[in-house]
This record gives structure tokens, sequence and C-alpha cells, in this order.
């Protein structure tokens, strides 16, 4: 990723892009620093949030979806209640019932 | 008593001391892991799910920053790479808000992309160590025996790519792995390429050394073997994590003694080893936690899901160190990088 000879007028904006970025990232880790300081008494867990959307895609009798989320919850937390609603949605998925 | 010639070739011209280099960089120290896992049957080997996440971050999260904190601090740099060092943070950046926005339809290629690259990373840093103590302890390979050697080095990547289910071959075609056509050939290929990934190594070493007296230096040989260990016997044991904080170790030591050295060979320096190796891993501990811990969180306050935004943010460090690293390593002549390797302790 070099320059091609003859076109160092190309440093200005590069250098102006970059240093748009770096506020930009740097902005995004103090706000995300921030946020969760701000939640650290109860840190969100991704297992759970998984479950969470599996369960609502599964009541909105969206099954595939719903699989996709289990799956990954059920991966993650390796934890019965994650497994039991997989099976659920996935045999609702099969049997193409309704919710 | 000055050790014979063939013994000192063998053992290679180390970096620091024998020890350190066969332990961290030569991934020793993973293979001592991977038979006390493999005799407890402990994945975990003791360390529970609270206290992982510590020695990730330590170890693996801080080497990923480390590219970064290297790129930036090497001298010239900027005017030698403008659009890696300028320019490829922004676009990293886009593709990343982009698939955070579209995760099922764009997000999920993402991720199954740095799944894929991951273990050819993993094998071309250890074809880089092997070249790197080669050169260092004078053992200079042609340019056909390094493609050679480069594509044995590979094998663990090939084996990578045809076995997982959600990378590789698994991504470009999913049915690869069930399919009764393909799944036996497939399942034939791995057996045969678990083989080749510890014999070829070795095999490559003999046949050197019978075709024109040339010694593999044994670190070298170490640093391939480690990474044919990790890919085979350490995922067999479901003790995967294990790789990845012994690959940032390793990444670790390499990239600090490169940053020391150059820090030091600085008209400018004033201050000692000890200083420099300490703040460039603050630094690089400091980044590797903003971007890890804090990164996706900025996402979830803006309204995206917390799974998707950990996930797909790790993809992009990812993929933004594997480009990194290809350009930070090059040992070209005109290269700092080559008076580095050759320099003494």
């Amino acid at each position: 990723m070099t320059t091609p000879a003859g076109r160092r007028w190309l440093h200005v904006p590069l250098a102006i892009f970059f240093r748009l970025t770096a506020i930009l990232l740097f902005a995004a880790l103090f706000a995300g620093l921030a946020y969760e300081l701000s939640r650290s008494r109860h840190p969100p867990d991704i297992a759970e949030s998984y479950l969470a959307e599996g369960y609502r895609l599964v009541q909105a009798g969206r099954y595939e979806e719903a699989v996709r989320r289990l799956q990954v919850a059920a991966e993650i937390s390796q934890e019965d209640v994650a497994y039991n609603m997989l099976a659920e949605a996935e045999a609702k998925l099969e049997g193409g019932q309704a919710p | 008593m000055k050790p014979p010639a063939w013994q000192s070739a063998l053992l290679g011209r180390t970096f620091l001391h024998p020890l350190f280099d066969y332990l961290l960089i030569g991934g020793g120290l993973s293979l001592v892991c991977t038979l006390l896992v493999f005799h407890s049957q402990d994945p975990l080997l003791g360390w529970n799910t609270d206290s992982l996440p510590f020695l990730i971050l330590l170890s693996n999260s801080a080497h990923f920053a480390a590219s970064t904190v290297r790129l930036y601090s090497k001298p010239g740099v900027r005017s030698e790479h403008p659009l890696l060092t300028m320019l490829f943070p922004l676009l990293t950046m886009v593709v990343l808000v982009v698939c955070v926005a579209f995760p099922l339809h764009l997000g999920k290629h993402l991720q199954a992309f740095y799944l894929t690259w991951s273990p050819y990373h993993y094998a071309a840093q250890a074809y880089g160590l092997a070249i790197i103590y080669c050169v260092r302890s004078g053992s200079v390979l042609e340019k056909i025996e390094k493609r050679v050697f480069r594509w044995i080095c590979m094998v663990p990547f090939l084996l990578a790519f045809l076995g997982a289910p959600h990378a590789g071959l698994g991504w470009l075609y999913p049915a690869a792995h069930t399919n009764p056509l393909t799944a036996p050939v497939l399942a034939l290929i791995r057996t045969g390429l678990i083989a080749a990934a510890f014999l070829l190594p070795l095999a490559f070493a003999i046949y050197m050394y019978r075709r024109r007296r040339f010694i593999l230096p044994l670190v070298a040989l170490l640093a391939v073997l480690s990474n044919s260990v990790w890919w085979v016997v350490l995922d067999y044991l479901s003790a995967f994590f294990w790789a990845t904080i012994f690959h940032g170790l390793q990444y670790l030591a390499i990239v600090t003694l490169f940053h020391v050295r150059e820090q030091k060979n600085l008209p400018a320096n004033q201050h000692g080893p000890l200083y420099h190796a300490t703040r460039f891993y603050m630094v690089s501990l400091l980044l590797g936690y903003g971007l890890f811990y804090c990164w996706p969180y900025a996402f979830v306050l803006t309204g995206f899901g917390l799974a998707e935004s950990v996930l797909l943010v790790t993809a992009t460090i990812n993929i933004h160190h594997f480009v990194v690293d290809a350009y930070i390593w090059r040992l070209g002549r005109t290269d700092s990088n080559s008076r580095l390797v050759t320099q003494p302790v």
C-alpha cells in the first residue's frame, strides 16, 4: 500500500482522513468505556441477548431465524434452558407449527 | 569451551536467550501446555470462565493491538505506506459499520471470512518466524526452497480450511461435510494432511541437510511444528483458546524485541530496553482493552445488538491485524527489519 511516485499530493487528504478516523475511533472508545462503566453492575450477556432474541422470534413464529440465534446461545452458554428452547424451535420449524 | 559448529547451527542464533526464544517465540511452552491438557483432560487447566478473559486480554487482545502500535511507531512508515497507515483504518471502520448494520446479510460473511483467514495468518506467522531464525542464524534458503517451505507451513491452514464447519470450505460450500460424495474424500484428505503437518517439516529439514548440508535451526522447526500441534491436537482437545493465547505470546515476544531494537537504534534514544518494552506492552494492552472491550459498546450505545457488535468488532480487528502484519514483517533489503534480524544481542 505505497503511494505511486508523483502522487505525493495524496498525503495531505490522507493525513486529514487519518486524523478524522483517529478522532472517530477514540470518541467511540471513550463512549464505549463510559457505557460499559455505567452498566458494569449488570453487564449484558451475549448468550442472554441471543436467548432473548431467539425467544422473541419463536413468539413471532420466525422459527428459522430463532433456531440460528438459539444455536449460538446454546453454544455459548451451554445451559439447559437454551438447549430446550432450541429443541422446541427446531421441532416447530420441522412441524411448521403456528406459535 | 565453545560448542561444535553443527551444535550452534542446530540451536540457531537466538534473540534474547535460548530458553526465552524456544519457550515463547518457538512455542515450546504451548507444547508443555498441550501435554498438561492431554494429561489432565481439562481444557481449561483449572482456570475458570471468569479468570480466562484476563489471560486472553493480557495475551491475545494485546497482541492484536501490538501490530497497530508497531505500525505507527515504526520510523518512516507513514511515508512508506501512506494508504495502509492513513486510509486503511477508515475503510476498515466503514466496512465494520455496514456489516454491523446488516449482520445477517453481510456480517456473517465477514465473520466467516475472518475465521477462514485466521489459520492462514497463524501458518504465515510460523513461516515468518522460521525464516527470521534462518536469516539470523546465517542459514539462507534459496527462492525455490522458501516456496516449498512456505507450502509445508501452510498444511495446518489447509487442514483448517477443509475442516471448519462455518469457515473455509464450510462457508463456501456448506454441504461439503454432509454430501455423501465429498464427505468421505474430505475425511481422507484431512487424515493425510494431519500426518503431513508433522512429517513434512521434519522431512524438509532432513532433505535440506542431505542436499547441501543446510541446518534448519531447531527453533524454526519448533515454531512450525507448534502451529501444527495447535491446529490438530488442541483443536481436537477443545482447548483451542490456548493456541490463541500462545500465538499472542509468541507475537508479543517477537514484536517487542523488534520494537526495542528499533527504538534503541534511534539517535535521540535516552532509555533502556526495559523502558521501551514496558511502554510498548502497556500501550498495546490499553489499546487492546479499548478495541475489544469498549468499542463494541459504542455500537450498542447507538442501538445495534450486543452480539453482532462484539462478534463483528472482533472480526474487523482480526482482519486489520492480518493486513497490517503482511506489511510490518517484511524482510526486504531496504526494510529496517533486515537490520534488526541480524543485529547482535
